[in-house]
């Protein structure tokens, strides 16, 4: 044996043949009776045009298949690869660079109103526009600036410009991005699936893009959809997506990667308790899916609100699966809160990206007064889950790591004095 | 059998192959049963569909790829035995003691990293491929592949012969 190469091949020799044609079968058609099942004894939706809807336990015990990690144990410490050992502030960063790379970003902090760039090696940069995003592998950053928006490669020199866009998400790995043109009015009827790796693009038809709004890649590439909060957001959604400008520096638009024209397509939910759901767009073909998001057979608890609210974080794993942040009630009296209901942040449920019900619960800390701790989620790494967690109702000062094949929650980042954390890689922001 | 016409069929002609890499990027039965099964699953979920594909069998090895990158949640499972003491060239036995130190080491790699070389070393894939079927940069590739190799031979510095070749690509 002279190289891993050869190493490889009498590995291979060593493997069994596998097969397991039936159990596949029988399984695969097990879940889809399953499915079937649930989205036919469902009931109706509701919660649609209301800013929450509460559901007070089940009627049927939690499903069986739902694994519950405990992950309400004290955060130690631990350090990632790509976060520098030490955290600092200084008072007063240089810009960033054009004419030389950075290397790859961990994440983006602020102070006065300015954003900036910490680097995988501890270096702190002054962005030139406010951040709209920092890939998941760290490499690329997007800011607006110019009228516009700015990709950033931070590992060279390189630049990709658009038309303003809002970063709506990105994909799992990698550097993929999801843009819309601005959406603060409008709803985009078309989302543009961007690689500023190459330079190549493609446009994909929002299904009814008033009730859907699009938040990122799946693990599989499709793109996710989250449903508007407010289904009457209406018309006037831009026709086209994002224009990019083919004249910038180094850009190139992929002519064979753009499809259309696609027909549009009615993607209607299918039925949830909860009022949540979930879409799916294969940017390919335009092929849309949803998939309803289930209790799971009473898994809903006392108290907890299962929030459809597009700003809410919707992580999809490498896997199969979406994780996203339940609410639960804080008792709180009515002089703090003037008579309203006030919910905080809770435990992390993952759900089946096939089925919509709950397949995991992480138990994080339990939160009963609006002065105890409290973690948000922010998205997923390769380690495991990111979370911010804070303090009252002071901004976010530490960085969890979430372990999901444990459940420990470690910290791996402190917030400098005078400083705020504003955006780590993958995410949109804390 | 409505909705899984011809799934049967399908698997049995590619499971061979599927096998064979589903046990490189596992390191034991195991494993290799579990992610042939998770992405004949995610096939035959999706059957309808991918039948129509030109090379569908390239969704399988793409979702058995895709299945060993995200074993994040179950990697503590994953054999990380101490390494052997080092082996004496020449020895007959050497090869076996060599083989285990590997299968050690690369065992000791993230799950990314030893997708990455076996893409690139069992597979032969181009920078390019191996970032297709991953969903990531070819910078990625790029520098994972170098990463992993440095740590093959931090961890098995024996092994600096082994990947001298594999280094230079």
């Amino acid at each position: 044996m002279t190289g891993l190469r050869e190493h490889f091949t009498e590995t291979a020799e060593r493997a069994k043949h596998y097969d397991m044609t039936g159990r596949v079968i029988r399984t695969a058609r097990r879940r889809q009776r399953l499915r079937l099942a649930a989205a036919g004894g469902a009931a109706v939706l509701v919660g649609w045009g209301t800013a929450t809807v509460v559901l007070a336990g089940g009627d049927g015990r939690p499903d069986a298949g739902v694994e519950v990690v405990d992950s309400t144990g004290n955060a130690g410490t631990a350090r990632l690869p790509w976060l520098p050992a030490t955290f600092t502030a200084p008072a007063s960063p240089p810009a960033l660079p054009a004419d030389r790379g950075v290397g790859e970003g961990a994440l983006v902090w602020g102070r006065g109103g300015t954003a900036f760039l910490l680097t995988a090696d501890g270096v702190s940069y002054a962005v030139p526009g406010a951040v709209l995003g920092l890939s998941p592998d760290g490499r690329w950053l997007a800011y607006a600036a110019d009228g516009g928006t700015v990709f950033r490669s931070l590992t060279d020199t390189r630049t990709r410009r658009t038309e303003i866009t809002d970063v709506k998400g990105w994909s799992v790995r990698g550097s993929t991005a999801v843009v819309t043109g601005p959406s603060l009015s409008t709803a985009p009827a078309k989302a543009t699936v961007f690689d500023p790796e190459s330079g190549s693009s493609m446009a994909v038809t929002v299904p009814d893009p008033n009730w859907w709004d699009p938040k990122g890649l799946s693990a599989d590439g499709e793109l996710l959809l989250v449903p508007r909060l407010d289904p009457r957001v209406m018309p006037g959604a831009a026709a086209t997506g994002p224009v990019v400008d083919p004249s910038a520096t180094a850009f190139v638009v992929n002519p064979t990667a753009t499809v259309g024209p696609v027909p549009a397509a009615s993607l209607t939910p299918p039925p949830s308790a909860l009022g949540f759901a979930v879409g799916f767009v294969a940017p390919a073909d335009g092929t849309a899916r949803a998939i309803g998001v289930q209790d799971g057979g009473g898994h809903v608890e006392d108290g907890e609100v299962w929030l459809p609210d597009p700003s809410m974080a919707l992580v999809p794993l490498p896997g199969e699966g979406l994780v996203f942040q339940i609410l639960r009630r804080l008792d709180v009296d009515n002089a703090q809160s003037g008579g309203a209901e006030v919910h905080a942040n809770a435990d992390l449920i993952e759900i089946s990206v096939e089925s919509g019900t709950p397949v995991r619960r992480y138990r994080l800390p339990v939160r009963t007064t609006l002065d105890g701790p409290y973690a948000t989620l922010l998205g997923s790494v390769e380690e495991g889950l990111l979370l911010s967690a804070g303090q009252a109702t002071q901004p976010p000062d530490e960085l969890e790591l979430l372990d999901p094949a444990t459940g420990t929650r470690h910290t791996v980042a402190r917030i400098p004095q005078g400083a705020t954390f504003s955006m780590t890689r993958g995410g949109t922001g804390f | 059998m409505a909705g899984f016409d011809g799934f049967g069929e399908f698997v049995q002609a590619h499971t061979g192959a599927w096998s064979r890499l589903a046990f490189v990027l596992a390191g034991s039965h195991a494993g290799a049963e579990d992610l042939l099964q998770t992405a004949l699953l995610k096939a035959a979920r999706r059957w309808s569909r991918i039948r129509r594909y030109e090379q569908p069998e390239a969704y399988v090895r793409r979702a058995i790829y895709h299945a060993a990158v995200s074993q994040w949640r179950r990697r503590r499972e994953w054999p990380v035995e101490s390494l052997p003491e080092r082996a004496t060239p020449g020895d007959p036995v050497a090869d076996l003691h060599r083989r285990m130190t590997v299968d050690a080491a690369l065992a000791r790699l993230t799950p990314r990293q030893r997708a990455v070389l076996v893409l690139r070393f069992y597979e032969d894939r181009s920078v390019e491929d191996s970032a297709a079927i991953l969903g990531v940069s070819t910078g990625t590739i790029k520098s994972q592949t170098a990463y992993a190799l440095d740590r093959l031979r931090v961890l098995a510095p024996d092994l600096v012969e082994l990947t001298r070749e594999e280094a230079g690509r």
